[in-house]
């Protein structure tokens, strides 16, 4: 079996094929301190590509609660429950990947995995906004700080991994790997249904269309990527949690790509279950409300300077202001305050010091957006003289 | 030379002697024993008639069913079915395959997490193509049933409210009217292909009207499946509550992917059957060994059905008496070799050894 570097376990591990990285990957940054599970991202998606009959089961974009919910139903414990136990060794993990498991239940299928049952996807949202704990007995009424009791949520699209499993386990070759953009796609035409995909992808994102009876999946708007336009689920995120770009070679991180700055240099977003050995390429920065122990599961040993990181660099910018921040933690924030705050793809990007201002570019140069990295401050008299009124809100 | 070398020289040619003889002549045993015969039949063929009386008149050969152990996903060593009895008629113009098989549970709905019955006939379009779905020089034609296919064709397209009789959809962005919508009302909507993907790229699995039951598709070795340009294959199934009964048929010549008859065969054939309650799907499947095929001279009518059979055309086989003999004498210089190389020459050296 051939050998490929994955960059998020540190090391080198068994693919199914050779696999030379896309000419551009397509990667995105969730921030999931503030996604508010509005469900725009959903409806959007919904509305665009499965509106169709047989289809109404399906979510390419869905927004889960952690640690209760999740659509398919308990996809992420059965992943666990696939890899059993296993270590990491540092920054490299030294446990066995899906494609690298050979003690494992589904041994027809090339990958390791679960096939779901067709009533885990009934329910999308059993476990919404379901805390860790018990309130009564763990003092969820009067909340200390750090909180006793957390939750948080959790928006997946399609990872469009840079080592598909469900492109390794389709027999018939007919999902493949874009090499213009990285987007995974599986092909409408010669896809049988056959349904191996669907066993072997860890994060349980390809569907079975119950009336064309193939296989489907997010296809990341591909046409507008094509434009230089983000996907949908982008770009109606009302809580601006969403980046969307291409993310560089690990080896060669540009320090003015939006993506590649949080991934790679700042390291502040991280992939999702790395363990599953696909590198998957939408990066969480994982929320700082939450036990480490369950954020190392869910993104690897990453998860302790995600955290560290992020939270000192608001807590700075809470105690010191943003002009006194340094140039990377401004930037930190710029980025994520700019998200998805235009409908372009942003290439690269630049922050103005002197006005706190960050600007976003296309791949040619051109600027696309200029965000205020602080919003406008007003404060009003707490008496308006002119209405004769107190005012409760002053700012 | 010397003696020990001179022995497992010896014990290499007889076990390659051995294995050699015993394959080419188990192949050829098995090809006979497994040989199929098309019955010449004077008149219309019940060309999608599972239950046609004829049938009754035709002997059946038990088919053995194996698991596909070649090509991933390629551990699956249950297939449920594990033999299939097959009969063969034609009438000059055409051929008709019955197929039939126990299956308690009729499997014709597809669900996220169900699969369907289906059965295939595959035959080779050049001699040595019946191996592992042909080979990059050897093409195959294959016909496969399906049983959900079956049930479009029966009951017209399978709609989401069949699969759940609680289904409820409040709007589609192609839909006039007002929920319920139906299925043949929303298709028939010309914005409606385009929230089918599958059927909108082309794909023969997600076309919502089947003519027929049976798929034609050809392959030139694994992976390379691909429902072919010419529909020549069609048939049905019926289900009775304990097995399925498929009838499928083609014109004997049709000018696209004919297997070469010749002057009656043989060609070869193989099948492979599909239970979906047994999750089996694609390379999941039980199926047969490739056998010769032949057609009946139309002037022998009394000549022998679907059984045993040595063609005019066909392999020339020593008889079975001969074949099991030579198996036998294979076998025997196969442990003989096994046992020089594995016990006299070890004890040789340990004998030697302990005198140094």
């Amino acid at each position: 079996m051939p050998e490929v570097f994955n960059w998020q376990i540190d090391r080198q591990m068994n693919y199914l094929y050779e696999a030379p990285r896309p000419r551009r990957q397509f990667a995105g940054v969730f921030d999931l301190n503030k996604c508010i599970a509005c469900q725009t991202c959903t409806l959007a998606c919904k509305t665009t590509w499965t509106s169709g009959r047989g289809q109404e089961y399906m979510w390419w974009n869905n927004v889960e609660s952690k640690p209760r919910g999740g659509y398919p139903l308990t996809w992420d414990l059965k992943l666990m429950e696939t890899l059993g136990e296993q270590k990491w060794e540092g920054k490299r993990y030294a446990g066995k990947t899906v494609f690298e498991l050979e003690d494992r239940p589904n041994k027809e299928n090339p990958v390791a995995g679960y096939f779901p049952e067709d009533l885990d996807y009934a329910h999308p949202n059993l476990g919404e906004d379901e805390v860790s704990g018990v309130l009564e007995t763990e003092g969820g009424y009067f909340p200390t700080i750090p909180k006793p009791l957390w939750m948080f949520y959790l928006p997946r699209i399609c990872n469009h991994c840079t080592y598909p499993a469900c492109l390794a386990a389709c027999p018939r070759r007919a999902i493949y790997k874009r090499e213009e953009d990285g987007i995974v796609l599986v092909d409408q035409e010669r896809c049988r249904g056959y349904r191996y995909c669907i066993e072997a992808c860890p994060y349980k994102k390809v569907f079975f269309n119950l009336m064309t009876r193939v296989a489907e999946k997010c296809i990341a708007c591909f046409p507008l990527i094509e434009n230089g336009k983000i996907p949908r689920c982008f770009e109606t995120c009302i809580g601006k949690i969403r980046i969307a770009g291409f993310i560089s070679k690990p080896d060669n991180p540009q320090p003015d790509n939006p993506i590649d700055y949080l991934v790679l240099i700042r390291k502040v977003a991280l992939p999702l279950f790395p363990q599953s050995g696909t590198e998957p390429n939408i990066y969480y920065i994982p929320p700082i409300n939450v036990p480490l122990n369950f954020l190392r599961m869910m993104f690897g040993p990453g998860a302790d300077n995600a955290v560290k990181t992020y939270r000192a660099v608001m807590e700075k910018a809470r105690q010191n202001g943003l002009e006194n921040l340094d140039d990377e933690d401004l930037k930190l924030i710029g980025l994520v305050t700019l998200a998805n705050s235009t409908n372009r793809i942003v290439h690269r990007f630049r922050i103005i010091r002197e006005t706190l201002e960050i600007v976003g570019y296309d791949e040619h140069g051109g600027e696309l957006v200029k965000v205020p990295i602080s919003e406008p401050k007003y404060v009003r008299e707490f008496y308006d003289q002119r209405l004769k009124v107190y005012r409760h809100n002053i700012t | 030379m010397r003696m020990d070398k001179l022995v497992l020289v010896l014990a290499t040619l007889a076990l390659a002697a051995g294995l050699y003889v015993s394959n080419i002549q188990i192949g050829v045993t098995l090809g006979q024993e497994l040989g199929l015969t098309a019955k010449y039949v004077d008149g219309p063929l019940p060309i999608t008639s599972p239950d046609a009386p004829i049938w009754g008149d035709i002997e059946a050969k038990e088919v053995e069913l194996g698991p596909q152990l070649t090509a991933a996903p390629w551990i699956h060593p249950e297939p449920s079915v594990r033999s299939l009895r097959v009969k063969v008629i034609h009438n000059g113009t055409w051929v008709s395959f019955l197929l039939e098989w126990n299956d308690a549970t009729k499997d014709d709905k597809m669900l996220t997490d169900t699969f369907r019955d289906s059965a295939a006939v595959m035959l080779a379009l050049q001699p040595g193509a019946g191996q592992c779905m042909g080979t990059p020089t050897a093409e195959v034609v294959i016909a496969h049933w399906k049983a959900d296919w079956q049930r479009d064709v029966n009951e017209a397209f399978t709609d989401i409210s069949e699969l759940y009789p609680n289904f409820w959809s409040d709007w589609y962005p192609f839909a006039v009217g007002s929920p319920p919508y139906t299925l043949p009302d929303l298709m028939n909507l010309s914005a409606a292909k385009e929230y089918f993907a599958g059927w909108y790229a082309g794909n023969p699995l997600s076309t919502p009207l089947k003519l027929t039951p049976v798929e034609t598709l050809v392959a030139h070795g694994w992976g390379t499946l691909t429902t072919y340009a010419y529909q020549s294959f069609i048939g049905r199934g019926i289900h009775d509550g304990a097995k399925w009964s498929v009838v499928i048929s083609r014109p004997i010549s049709t000018g696209q992917a004919d297997p070469p008859w010749g002057d009656g065969g043989p060609v070869e054939v193989a099948f492979a059957v599909w239970d979906g309650s047994n999750g089996e799907i694609g390379a999941k499947k039980g199926v047969s060994l490739p056998m010769p095929l032949s057609l009946e001279k139309p002037t022998k009518p009394t000549a022998v059905t679907a059984t045993v059979t040595v063609t005019e055309t066909g392999v020339e086989a020593a008889p079975p008496v001969q074949n099991q003999a030579l198996i036998i004498i294979a076998i025997v210089a196969a442990v003989m070799a096994f046992l020089i190389i594995g016990i006299i020459l070890p004890g040789r050296k340990k004998k030697r050894g302990s005198a140094e």
